[in-house]
């Protein structure tokens, strides 16, 4: 009998040695975790953040009301919570901020731009990138009438900074 | 202008420049006090490496040629009168990963090596041997090292590395080191200790002394320089410069209170200090002001005419895309010194230009 032999019959016996499915947990584990040098981020965090967002959240809402959208954007870029590791906490951030963008008109745009300094105008720039990631929440148009404002008064440092910063928001 | 260049280094008087240009073989030219390219001639070949060359070290007190290459070795280079070329002396230097970097210390008597394996060497000649033997620094860096010098007075090293942090460790070899003890970090007299330690957001590109030995500059991949001053260990004041345009691969100090900066935007930054604060004096290229069309050709057709038609997005007939006119047109990647007082910068086209400031 040499039916071990052929083409089928020997890829009949490989399908039986090589584990794959259920017997293959093996190859699910992660390898690089136990290399000894590998290099581990330094995790923060930050215990008021939460509180913090809310409270903003409530004041940037009360400017918005009053159609005071200068106030309202520079409010809603204080103090990012970049060292927390909660995405909620993060993401309810990010939707004060961009509801303040999205709400100001294209033309108001260039005259707060001008308004801000160099670390809000960066921590505007990560923001806006936060936006434009998710196209189905928020109004990409009005996020590139930003975009375009603040790399005119910002350079190109302020995209570098969103690119490379360890820290996002 | 040569094809590409990946190292380059003058000699004292600036009479003859060291380039590796991304083959094996490091040329050596006479550049007979011309600066265009075209009018250097060359004089010697040193072929023992079997890549390119990443860094050239052409120290002025001895005449010594270091360089390392991405083949994980290192040569040092002495010129022998009797057989009218540099012939290579060995160094002892078990490494495994690709040279990032390697120095001189101003002597001439010791070198400083980063490398691709998060390790830093030091390495004095052994006139026992007849070779350079080499002492490991381990463990200090998580990442490769990219950039490491000497301090003026040569007993401590500045490195930076891709993890984020610049270190200041102890590089005390006793049969090198004997005079200087001029401060600070003068009386230092451990190998391999870590003085002082920064972190920084992202990954370190470039770190340099200046030449009183107060202060370093480290240069982040974020756009950043950093000033710290250093004269009184970890605590010193650290300046921070966020530059509004592309990052900095290279700098150097001229003097203690202007610094010379190069990177990915094509031109030599100036800065200077005033009052523990440095700011941006100007732009050395005058063209970067100035701003020309953005011409690119893919083999003979117009990139932007491609792009027309072959891709979905049309692109409106107003729009002219700009660039600014600068020397430079592609990121320069090498800020060394030329001559007395003037400073010569190639970037990865293989244009090399010379400044004064």
């Amino acid at each position: 009998k040499r039916g071990h032999s052929t083409t089928l019959g020997i890829m009949a016996n490989m399908a039986k040695r090589i584990d794959v499915g259920e017997k293959a947990q093996h190859r699910r584990l992660d390898v690089d975790a136990f290399d000894e040098d590998r290099f581990i981020e330094e995790e923060t965090s930050d215990a008021n953040a939460g509180a913090a967002v809310t409270a903003r959240a409530n004041e940037v809402k009360a400017f918005l009301n009053k159609n005071a959208h200068k106030d309202a954007v520079i409010k809603a870029l204080e103090d990012p919570p970049v060292n927390t590791q909660d995405a909620n906490i993060k993401s309810t951030n990010a939707q004060t901020v961009l509801e303040a963008l999205t709400a100001t008109k294209s033309a108001d745009i260039p005259a707060i731009v001008s308004a801000l300094n160099p670390e809000q105008l960066d921590i505007l720039m990560k923001y806006i990138y936060r936006g434009m990631a998710s196209p189905e929440k928020f109004n990409t148009a009005v996020l590139l009438a930003w975009h375009e404002k603040v790399v005119e008064a910002g350079g190109l440092g302020t995209i570098v900074r969103v690119l490379t910063g360890r820290k996002t928001v | 202008m040569t094809d590409k260049v990946t190292a380059i280094s003058f000699n004292k008087d600036g009479s003859q420049v060291a380039i590796c240009t991304g083959e094996k073989e490091i040329l050596i030219y006479e550049t007979k006090g011309s600066k265009k390219f075209a009018d250097w001639e060359q004089i010697h070949i040193l072929k023992e490496h079997t890549q390119k060359a990443a860094v050239i070290d052409w120290n002025h007190e001895t005449g010594l040629i270091l360089t390392g290459s991405y083949d994980r070795s290192i040569f040092v280079w002495k010129y022998s009168d009797e057989h009218a070329k540099y012939l290579p002396q060995m160094v002892n230097m078990d490494e495994k990963l690709a040279i990032l970097d390697a120095k001189w210390n101003r002597q001439g008597t010791k070198f400083v090596v980063g490398t691709s394996s998060k390790r830093i060497y030091v390495g004095t000649y052994s006139a026992k041997h007849g070779w350079w033997a080499t002492g490991e620094i381990k463990k200090e860096h998580k990442s490769s090292v990219l950039a490491v010098e000497f301090s003026p007075n040569g007993r401590v090293i500045a490195s930076v590395s891709f993890d984020g942090t610049c270190k200041i460790l102890s590089a005390y070899m006793k049969d090198v080191d004997e005079e200087e003890t001029k401060t600070p970090f003068g009386d230092v007299t451990t190998f391999g200790e870590c003085l002082a330690k920064f972190k920084c957001q992202f990954w370190l590109n470039h770190v340099t002394w200046s030449p009183s030995g107060d202060s370093i500059c480290y240069a982040s991949h974020d756009g950043t320089l950093n000033f710290c001053d250093v004269s009184s260990g970890e605590k010193g004041k650290i300046f921070k410069y966020t530059h509004k345009g592309l990052p900095f691969s290279k700098g150097r100090f001229i003097g203690d209170d202007k610094f010379l900066a190069v990177g990915y935007d094509k031109a030599p930054f100036l800065f200077k200090k005033s009052a523990d604060k440095w700011s941006l004096d100007k732009v050395l290229d005058k063209g970067f002001d100035k701003f020309k069309d953005f011409s690119a050709k893919v083999g003979s057709k117009d990139f932007f005419a491609l792009r027309e038609v072959e891709s979905d997005i049309k692109i409106d007939d107003k729009f002219k895309m700009k660039e600014r006119d600068t020397k430079h047109e592609n990121t320069i990647q090498y800020l060394v010194p030329y001559g007395s007082g003037e400073l010569c910068t190639c970037d990865d086209n293989g244009n090399i230009f010379f400044w004064k400031v």
